[in-house]
């Protein structure tokens, strides 16, 4: 299999090399290099936004999830996204709208536009880096950790994770987020490929789906339903789940960026509609791989079951395929998440843009540094970190959104709470303070507290304007 | 935007954020169960696919209501 693996990932790097030098950038500035031109039609934004919320965590976590979880999962990520789907086409256009005529380098600065204070932009900047660097770590371990036991003899966990930041650093560094944006399309319609035949081969182990959920039936009948084996998926994780994703496109800046540097409120709505078809079509398969599993590997770790359906049960070039959009899947997430955190610190910079985009620069490869020290030294599970890193930035979307959508500049009640937010989400993970108020989780009490800031924030507006 | 498309807009949406809601009770979601089964597939499965499917439908009606409206660059 290394020979295949050999040659299927030269052909991958070829390519990555190739667009990397089409979209080469000779005069960088911070409207070419960090939004690439703000120009971006629905068919690139579509693949690369789809490549860039379809992580590792869709190849890896999502069957392992069904496997270990059942059939809830769906709902945890499938709807979810479909919901997503709907308020981005709802305020999605009226954020991009706004952020556009407010001059957008990043949400950050874009919060200290609209807040005129300072101290927002640092809370938009410092939940996105405290929540997106070790998702970015973990899922840099967790490739390196499969590719190291896929060939024990080639390197070490940490030569693999820095040859994976390595690569995603120099091509950002040429080109941008547009050479970011050409390789996400690659890497999608990779993913999206890999994805298919895998699980079209795990179903065609059953010879159809009636008899697959049969089988299941037999092993363990929990499965199919809620709230799944171990009781996880109850309505309360799958609500805060859901509120965690339908945010993602306003709060996680490698997406938000994506959403308002669309070319044309239309070309947002064809992207938005995109995505959602795409999401089902990429979920749907990891439901297959998941029962396979769940039948044939009920009792094995993650990375067994993951390395029999990927590697051991395919043949050997659909296996180095499947490695390669591994490894796909988790760059074209990673890189877009590294570059956003520097487009983000860029927008809180008010320097010459020569210089600010140099010190921008400097800080993608501190920013990648810091995921590759992490990733070496972090152990998480992959989904249930995805999630906090998803439930964690979602506490900022309140503030980001009545930032955005008010006509007048809020008072700085929403950046206030944000932070006591963010801070009681991180002392509730870390076991400080308890993780049930009541009969709530944390998060739900959290977000409940952040929309009566909101209705506050509302109603002390009205009264000023009267 | 025309009155017609603000009433359809504001029907949209209140049937996307009810089927949403729905979802997270025992009508998608009933605990332990898996009949009424549709060609093999658990309920959870099949009612979960369904309303994903009802959300994008929605989706894409409520993209085509805003048509026409102000495209900014």
């Amino acid at each position: 299999m290394l020979t295949n693996f050999i040659i299927v990932g030269l052909v991958y790097l070829t390519i990555l090399i190739f667009l990397t030098r089409i979209t080469r950038l000779k005069k960088k500035t911070t409207s070419s290099y960090l939004l690439a031109g703000g120009n971006i039609g629905a068919v690139i934004g579509l693949f690369t936004t789809a490549a860039t919320l379809f992580s590792a965590f869709t190849v890896v976590g999502m069957p392992d999830f069904f496997r270990s979880q059942g059939v809830g999962a769906w709902i945890f990520l499938a709807v979810s996204d479909a919901m997503m789907v709907y308020v981005l086409i709802r305020i999605g256009e009226l954020v991009r709208r706004k952020a556009r005529g407010l001059n957008f380098q990043g949400m950050s600065g874009l919060m200290v536009s609209t807040y005129g204070t300072k101290f927002a932009g640092y809370v938009a900047f410092g939940g996105a880096l405290i929540f997106l660097v070790p998702y970015i770590a973990v899922q840099i371990s967790g490739i390196s950790i499969f590719l190291n036991a896929a060939f024990p003899d080639a390197f070490p966990v940490w030569v693999w994770s820095s040859i994976i930041v390595g690569i995603m650093i120099l091509y950002s560094e040429t080109g941008g987020l547009r050479a970011i944006m050409y390789n996400d399309t690659l890497q999608g319609v990779i993913l999206f490929v890999v994805i298919w035949i895998i699980g079209w081969n795990c179903l065609s182990h059953f010879g159809s789906i009636s008899s697959m959920f049969s089988k299941v039936e037999s092993v363990k009948a929990e499965l199919l339903s809620t709230p799944g084996p171990n009781g996880l998926f109850t309505s309360q994780f799958l609500i805060i789940s859901a509120i965690a994703i339908i945010f993602l496109p306003f709060t996680q800046p490698q997406i938000s960026t994506r959403v308002i540097i669309m070319k044309s409120s239309s070309a947002l709505r064809r992207m938005a509609i995109g995505l959602g078809i795409f999401a089902i079509l990429v979920i749907l398969p990891t439901m297959l791989m998941g029962m396979y599993g769940a039948v044939l590997y009920p009792n094995a770790s993650t990375q067994e079951f993951i390395g029999q359906v990927l590697l051991y049960d395919q043949a050997s070039g659909i296996a180095a395929l499947g490695l390669i959009g591994l490894i796909a899947a988790a760059i074209s997430t990673s890189d877009s998440q590294i570059f956003a955190l520097g487009t983000e610190l860029r927008s809180l910079l008010n320097l010459e843009d020569q210089k600010a985009l140099f010190i921008t620069r400097i800080f993608i490869v501190v920013f990648g540094v810091l995921a590759l020290v992490f990733s070496i030294i972090s152990s998480e599970h992959l989904v249930l970190l995805a999630r906090t890193s998803f439930a964690g930035t979602a506490m900022m979307g309140p503030m980001i959104l009545v930032g955005i959508l008010s006509s007048h500049k809020p008072s700085r009640l929403m950046p206030v709470l944000t932070v006591v937010a963010l801070m009681a989400f991180i002392l509730a993970k870390a076991g400080i303070i308890p993780a049930r108020i009541w009969i709530l989780d944390i998060e739900i009490f959290l977000f409940l507290s952040l929309s009566i800031g909101v209705l506050f924030e509302k109603r002390s507006a009205l009264l000023r304007r009267s | 935007m025309s009155k017609k498309r603000i009433y359809a807009v504001r029907l949209l949406d209140t049937l996307a954020i009810l089927t949403f809601m729905a979802t997270f009770t025992s009508l998608v979601m009933p605990d332990g169960q898996i009949e009424p089964r549709l060609a093999g597939i658990p309920y959870t499965m099949w009612a979960g696919f369904l309303v994903s499917i009802i959300l994008l439908v929605m989706a894409y009606l409520v993209s085509i209501t805003r048509k026409g409206s102000n495209d900014a660059n």
